[in-house]
């Protein structure tokens, strides 16, 4: 997960890239406006420049260079853009796909494309259909938790939380889960994986789900459920790139859940 | 990214020479009679260089708005021809369009600042009004 000073990093990237695209390097100490300011204006770059305007590339205005700063510092990393062209294609239309029993796996391969996308660089090495050796069953997605940052970082390091891997169950249900789904969730979590998710089509009582999920809670197994709506805001906000948003919705969940 | 005291030592030792490099390179060009010649040259070769050339005095231009700079009856394809060798002779650098991320303009090079290009491109320019 991206932090603010991956942000920061980002923009002076992006900066030196703007620079280097009139043939000149940072002179004007943008840098530090970039690294102090979160968002510097037009005002702020050309006071910037103005200071140092000897430096100005022959034929370019304070004006005209301080507009392609702002508008290279303003274009979403190039992570982003490589996200954004990886995962074109992919669609938010799993809303469409009719619950029950007769559509599970293609609701679960979708939900399997959808985490990989929202995932990626956080967790990893996703499978579906995992046996699980606890039961005779299997997983249905599972993903190897190798994040250093964020979230499923701090779940390892701050919370203790053992998750070396992320165990998903999907249901494709119309009605709210039963208490058997929670416990097919909790009986794949297991010593070194205590923090699972459950995924579903809708909630409709939030609190009765919450409090399934805290019921399991003294045996040290940590249960997130999320539905659609879920989904669909986990994937616009990785489409947006908006690292901070994403923890601060893994936060609100584990928040629910541990409060 | 200069990351430890020792790549900042590193990076601020090559900026150092690079400058240092640069500064000879300006004295060597600037001093270099045959330098003016080259680019009197070039600014005659292809017609409308001169023209062209001045046409950027004001700050960057996309070929569109060159065209309409120098009021020519020429076509986009000759005067983009001129841009791109004036371009390959280093006289005139792309920048990019903060308008449009996918377009870039043309601009003076450096050479502008060391030999003058502007007034050799009008001393042309004038002489061949006279003619």
């Amino acid at each position: 997960m991206k932090s603010q000073e991956q942000k920061r990093r980002n923009k002076i990237e992006k900066l030196a890239e703007a620079l280097r695209s009139f043939k000149i390097v940072d002179r004007f100490g943008l840098s530090n406006l970039i690294s102090t300011k979160d968002s510097p204006t037009i005002i702020d770059i050309k006071k910037c420049i103005n200071k140092n305007k000897e430096y100005l590339p022959s034929g370019i205005s304070t004006d005209y260079l301080a507009k392609a700063i702002l508008v290279k510092i303003q274009e979403p990393p190039t992570g982003i853009s490589l996200w954004q062209n990886k995962y074109k294609g992919l669609h938010l239309n799993f809303k469409k796909i009719p619950a029950g029993k007769k559509y599970a796996s293609v609701y679960q391969d979708h939900i399997l494309e959808l985490l990989n996308a929202i995932f990626e660089g956080i967790l990893s090495n996703p499978k579906k259909e995992q046996p699980s050796e606890n039961t005779l069953g299997f997983i249905d997605i599972v993903f190897d938790n190798t994040a250093d940052e964020g979230f499923f970082s701090r779940l390892k390091k701050e919370h203790n939380i053992p998750s070396v891997a992320i165990p998903i169950e999907c249901k494709n249900y119309s009605d709210d889960l039963k208490n058997e789904e929670y416990h097919q969730l909790y009986s794949r979590l297991k010593k070194n994986c205590c923090f699972g998710l459950l995924i579903c089509r809708k909630i409709s009582n939030r609190k009765k789900s919450l409090a399934h999920c805290k019921g399991k809670l003294t045996e040290g197994k940590y249960m997130l459920v999320l539905d659609d709506e879920d989904i669909c805001l986990l994937f616009n906000l990785r489409k947006k790139g908006d690292y901070s948003g994403i923890d601060d919705f893994w936060g609100q969940k584990f928040r629910d859940l541990i409060l | 990214m200069a990351e430890t005291e020792h790549s900042q030592i590193n990076i601020s030792y090559i900026r150092t020479h690079v400058d240092n490099i640069e500064q000879l390179s300006k004295f060597a060009i600037s001093s270099n009679p045959t330098c003016k010649e080259f680019i009197k040259k070039h600014l005659e070769q292809r017609a409308l260089s001169p023209e062209v050339y001045l046409s950027l005095a004001d700050g960057p231009r996309t070929l569109d708005e060159i065209m309409k700079s120098i009021h020519s009856s020429k076509s986009k394809g000759t005067i983009s021809l001129v841009c791109k060798h004036l371009f390959e002779q280093g006289l005139l650098t792309k920048v990019p369009d903060p308008e449009n991320a996918k377009s870039f303009k043309y601009t003076w090079g450096e050479l502008e600042v060391m030999l003058g290009v502007s007034k050799i491109a009008n001393e042309i320019s004038r002489t061949k009004k006279k003619k």
